[in-house]
């Protein structure tokens, strides 16, 4: 399988649930959609979350919109091979689900049904809106971030 | 918007490639078959406006996020900022 992301990361081990390196650096990327809903973010920053698998998104249309999100993966394993399956994803492109808390006790939970699928080789990326109750909403995290 | 009347299986066709047939009426619900090429994302309207929802949620929640990722010294509390001569970040 071909995995794409950016040169300057640990990619491959963020995929594989490894803590990526402590020296983070920023990818500007590009949706040129927009989000879902949301056409006017189209200007991005992507960033690792130091000490965790884990990436930050912010626009740079609206700073006040930022996410935290994981690889797609490593919420839901096989996620990448289903999507690419589906002619939804391409070889080298790289899918992260945004992360949100809900509830009380607080719970982390993985928006599988509106992926983020990014191509680092053009640092352009989309989102997509899967209609299947295999990639919910709101999907519990079960592994410790 | 245009506006067409359709009985159950008649169908119609948007462009070359998408038809949309009305499968059965069943009271106040018409359940539709959609054919369309797999790039073409079919979705219900309403599945759009949640993952927008979702979207305003994890930014909204994104600092409290943080804090819960945020590495805690043995006695419980959150470790200092890094400062910017801190070699491990860029």
């Amino acid at each position: 399988m071909s995995r794409g992301g950016p040169a300057t990361w640990d990619h491959k081990s963020a995929i594989e649930d490894e803590p990526v390196s402590n020296s983070v650096s920023q990818a500007a990327i590009v949706f040129p959609e927009g989000l879902v809903g949301l056409p006017g973010l189209t200007r991005h920053r992507l960033s690792a979350v130091p000490e965790s698998a884990l990436f930050e998104l912010v626009s740079d249309d609206d700073p006040t919109m930022g996410f935290i999100a994981a690889s797609a993966d490593s919420v839901k394993p096989g996620t990448t091979d289903r999507l690419r399956e589906r002619g939804l994803v391409k070889d080298g492109e790289w899918v992260l689900a945004i992360l949100a808390v809900h509830g009380e006790p607080p719970a982390v939970t993985a928006n599988l049904a509106g992926p983020l699928i990014l191509d680092m080789d053009s640092a352009t990326a989309r989102q997509l809106v899967l209609e299947d109750p295999e990639f919910p909403l709101q999907a519990p995290m079960v592994e410790p971030i | 918007m245009l506006v067409l009347t359709r009985r159950a299986n008649q169908s119609i066709r948007i462009g070359q490639s998408v038809e949309v047939r009305v499968v059965r009426i069943e009271g106040d619900r018409v359940v539709l078959g959609i054919a369309a090429p797999r790039q073409i994302a079919v979705v219900r309207s309403e599945l759009v406006a949640e993952v927008t929802g979702e979207l305003r949620d994890a930014a909204d929640t994104r600092a409290r996020l943080r804090v819960m990722l945020t590495p805690r010294h043995p006695a419980g509390e959150p470790r200092p900022e890094p400062s910017p001569e801190d070699p491990g970040v860029a």
